[in-house]
Formats: C-alpha cells, structure tokens, sequence
C-alpha cells in the first residue's frame, strides 16, 4: 500500500500540472480549444477524463518521486497551489481575450 | 430540471466539502475509533465531489448558455467569465485530492500513522481550500448573471 501512496501522489502532481498546461495552451491557442471541443465534447468531461486517466495510469505503474511522507506532503500541495496559480491566471487571460 | 441541476451541483460539493473536513479532524490525533470513522468518510469525499462534477458538467452543457447570454449584457460579464473558466479547470485538482484521499486513509493503520498523517491532513485541507474557492466563483457567477438580468430588465 506504500507504493500507491508515493505512485499516486506522483501521478497526481503530473495530472494536475498536465491539466493547467492543458488549460494554458487552450488560452494561447483558441483553435486548439476548438478542436477539443469538436472532437471530445465539452471541456468539463475531456479535461477530467485525461487527467483521470493519467492519474489512474500512472498512480498503477511503479513511479516513486518522493522519498518520505513529509516530501509527498509537500509535493501534492505544492503542485496542488502551482496549477491553481496557473488556472486563475489562464481564466483571467481567457476571459480577457474573449 | 434546471433549477434541480442548478442547486443539486453546490450542495453535493459542501457535503463534500464537510466531509474532507471530518477527514482533516479525525486524522489530526487518530485512535482506533477515530482510524475507522476517517476511513468511511475518505470514501464519501470522492463520492460526493464525482456526483458534483457529473451535475455540474450536466448543468454547463444544457442549462449554461443561456445564462451565459444574459450574463454577457451585463458589466461584470468578464468577472462572470473568469469564474466560469476558473470553476471548469479547477475543479479537476479537487476531484484528483478527492480521489488520492481515500488512498492515503487506506494505507493508515495506528503502528505507522504519523508518517501517513501529514499527507492526509494536507490533502483534505487542500479540497477544503479549494472548495470553498469553488464555490465562491459559484456565487460571483450567479452574481454575474444577476447583473446581467437587472441591466436588461432595466432595474
């Protein structure tokens, strides 16, 4: 069960970060947020599935990024306040460019 | 239906909310009894924020545009904007902490709490945090909109 700790709060940093990046590049790029939309439906469903899906996937494979609890601790809420930062600021600029 | 989507989306998210809440209190100094309450309440969180996302997603494909288009008469039309965009990407990080959370409890047994007790605590503070900033773009939205309506109305 240690193992799924430290996977999945691996797989759980690169989620979310992979979602902000995600969301960054839609802001930057409205044909790609088109092409999302048109070929996986609405954000709200594609976003969360991939990063479930990478959550899930990655949580089951043998990753390990942290050595002790205090690491994983800092890890998930430091990726956690990262890509929220990232997010409010890329809902700010979409907004901004509508 | 509306108004059923519209309501039913928060509520499950405070009661999400609360229950990442029950977590952070029973982790913080854990006995035998308190080991097995957290765990039951680890598996609501994720239960309750996945019925939110599915409401939720449901209100914003059906029932959204709608308000969009009244919000968007409006001068708070790019605050409106901004919450909206804000609650749709933001809303995967709680998800995920909800989801990791019941990992985390599961693996906390008396012998070695303290070195699953930081990771527990932290994450259930973040679905907190983060829920309540959820919910507070949910009422700027709603104000958003409620701008929008007075500046048509004329009133």
């Amino acid at each position: 069960m240690d193992r799924y700790i430290h996977s999945f709060g691996g797989s759980f940093a690169i989620a979310v970060l992979l979602t902000a990046l995600v969301f960054a590049v839609k802001v930057v790029s409205p044909g790609f947020e088109e092409w999302g939309e048109e070929t996986f439906g609405h954000a709200w469903l594609y976003m969360g599935v991939l990063a479930i899906a990478v959550f899930i996937g990655l949580g089951l494979a043998p990753l390990r990024l942290t050595p002790s609890s205090r690491a994983l601790a800092t890890l998930v809420g430091g990726t956690a306040v990262i890509s929220s930062l990232i997010i409010a600021a890329a809902a700010i600029a979409m907004a901004a460019l509508e | 239906m509306r108004e059923v989507f519209l309501f039913v989306h928060p509520t499950l998210g405070v009661l999400g909310i609360l229950a990442a809440l029950w977590v952070y209190v029973e982790a913080y100094s854990v006995d035998e009894a308190r080991l097995r309450r957290m765990k039951i309440a680890s598996f609501v969180v994720p239960a309750l924020f996945l019925l939110t996302w599915v409401s939720g997603g449901l209100w914003d494909s059906f029932f959204y545009e709608a308000d969009r288009a009244v919000m968007e008469k409006g001068s708070w039309a790019f605050v409106g904007d901004t919450a909206m965009e804000m609650k749709e990407h933001l809303f995967v990080v709680v998800l995920l902490l909800a989801l990791y959370l019941p990992i985390l409890a599961s693996a906390m047994d008396l012998r070695r709490a303290a070195e699953t007790r930081l990771p527990t605590m932290t994450v259930s503070a973040l679905i907190v945090l983060l829920g309540f900033a959820m919910d507070g773009a949910g009422a700027i939205l709603a104000g958003s909109v409620h701008v929008g309506m007075t500046t048509l109305l004329g009133s």
